[in-house]
């Protein structure tokens, strides 16, 4: 069934109303919830128009099976119990969901998507410091974990057909981090080279290893 | 319950609202800017370790005075070194076992202030008089939006009219605290501590104390 819980605080002449609303069912359900105070619903704006969703007597959206979706607006009427409920629910039709609108602030986005749409905030490459780069890398890493890393891509390049290349690629998340795993190889290569006979045998190792890992086999494949 | 202290726009307060609110709210405060660190710093494993797969995100919470921090390191090799997307794991584990965090997150909308909004239950964003914070924090409001994390509460840092805070509270549509200008607090701030162990009956640390008891009220 789904679950409807409120909260009304009054701040000044304005109710504010926080609500959660919560799909126990199997299935995607539309849901009308309506505002039960004395007066309009002040619906969150986006670009002076009311959110996707909104109109003057409440909110109308698809909750999805085990979502929670919070949600809130503000009112002049005065606080009353319950200040909203909800009035219908019914069995979202798969072929409709594109036509009408979901709930605000659905989310299906996860930490590899973060990285996918937003900027790398992580200094580049270059200015990384480049006298003292060893240095740091050396008292902030193992050789240890660098040979991990060289270890992993000498899997991933060992994949010769696509089933052994999807496996690979699973195996690390997804091609986002096979593609960050050689941009790890190379910021190894670069500063092992400056530390000493083993560090260049990593060194070397790991700046071949991250031309051989097939990335544009991989990007095709994903 | 992991609340998020963002604004999008730097030199706002997030990091003097997060130390303050994480001490009144006796929370775990989490220093995310992972490439400018401001919150206190001292010898051992840091958030760059943690990211980095080097250190179990425990054993970074120190105590710092009457708080808990779990601090940033502060060298450009760590902040490239980090992997962003271990973040949300690193404050869920936190979470499960302090109860409370608050994350100092870094300014701007890159990948580094996303993945802290992700990982988030809620967030509470911070606002100056300057109307250019306000646009940002506009802004950071429809990343946390589209990250599924709620707005929880605003702090307008450094304020001064009463009426122009109210009228930010409505435009971003949560309650809303000033905390007025007072030197002190930015003293504090310079020695890594919050206002209520220099000036525990200033305004300032009163607000803090009714912010914390705000947010307190926001946990579902």
């Amino acid at each position: 069934m789904i679950e409807l819980s409120c909260v009304v605080e009054r701040q000044g002449e304005t109710s504010l109303v926080e609500l959660l609303v919560v799909n126990e069912t199997s299935h995607p359900r539309r849901v009308r919830v309506a505002n039960r105070l004395d007066g309009p619903v002040w619906p969150p704006r986006k670009r002076g128009a009311p959110d996707v969703g909104w109109d003057d007597g409440g909110f109308e959206g698809v909750v999805d099976p085990g979502e929670r979706v919070g949600l809130g607006y503000a009112c002049p009427g005065a606080p009353t119990e319950p200040p909203a409920e909800i009035v219908w629910s019914e069995r979202e039709a798969s072929e409709s969901r594109d036509e009408r609108p979901r709930t605000a602030g659905a989310t299906s986005l996860g930490p590899a998507d973060v990285c996918r749409l937003l900027d790398d905030p992580r200094p580049p490459r270059d200015v990384v410091e480049s006298t003292t780069g060893a240095a740091a890398l050396i008292a902030d890493e193992s050789f240890t974990g660098v040979e991990a890393r060289i270890e992993r891509a000498e899997v991933l390049a060992e994949a010769v057909s696509v089933s052994d290349a999807a496996r690979a690629i699973e195996n690390e998340g997804d091609l986002r981090a096979v593609e960050r795993l050689v941009e790890r190889l190379q910021d190894d290569a670069e500063a092992l080279g400056r530390a000493g006979p083993r560090a260049r045998a990593l060194a070397s190792r790991a700046e071949t290893i991250a031309h051989d890992v097939p990335l544009a086999a991989f990007r095709r494949l994903a | 319950m992991i609340l998020a202290v963002a604004g999008g726009k730097g030199g706002v307060g997030k990091s003097t609202v997060a130390l303050n609110l994480g001490a009144a709210w006796d929370a775990v405060v989490v220093d995310a800017d992972l490439a400018m660190a401001d919150l206190p710093m001292a010898h051992g494993p840091n958030l760059h370790d943690v990211l980095a797969g080097r250190t179990d995100p425990l054993d970074a919470v120190r105590d710092w005075g009457s708080l808990k921090v779990l601090p940033c390191g502060r060298t450009l090799t760590g902040a490239r070194a980090c992997e962003q997307t271990r973040l949300v794991e690193v404050l869920e584990a936190v979470a499960t076992s302090y109860e409370r965090v608050v994350v100092d997150c870094p300014a701007g909308m890159a990948a580094d202030a996303g993945m802290a909004l992700l990982a988030a239950d809620a967030c509470l964003l911070v606002v100056t008089p300057d109307p250019n914070s306000l646009a940002d924090a506009l802004r950071t409001r429809s990343l946390a939006r589209r990250l599924g994390t709620g707005l929880c509460h605003v702090v307008c840092n450094r304020a001064q009219n009463s009426d122009s805070t109210q009228m930010v509270g409505r435009v971003l549509g949560a309650p809303i605290s000033s905390i007025p200008e007072d030197e002190r607090v930015a003293r504090a701030q310079a020695h890594g501590r919050p206002v209520e162990t220099v000036a525990p009956d200033s305004p300032a640390a009163r607000r803090f104390r009714e912010l914390a008891t705000a947010v307190h009220s926001c946990r579902s």
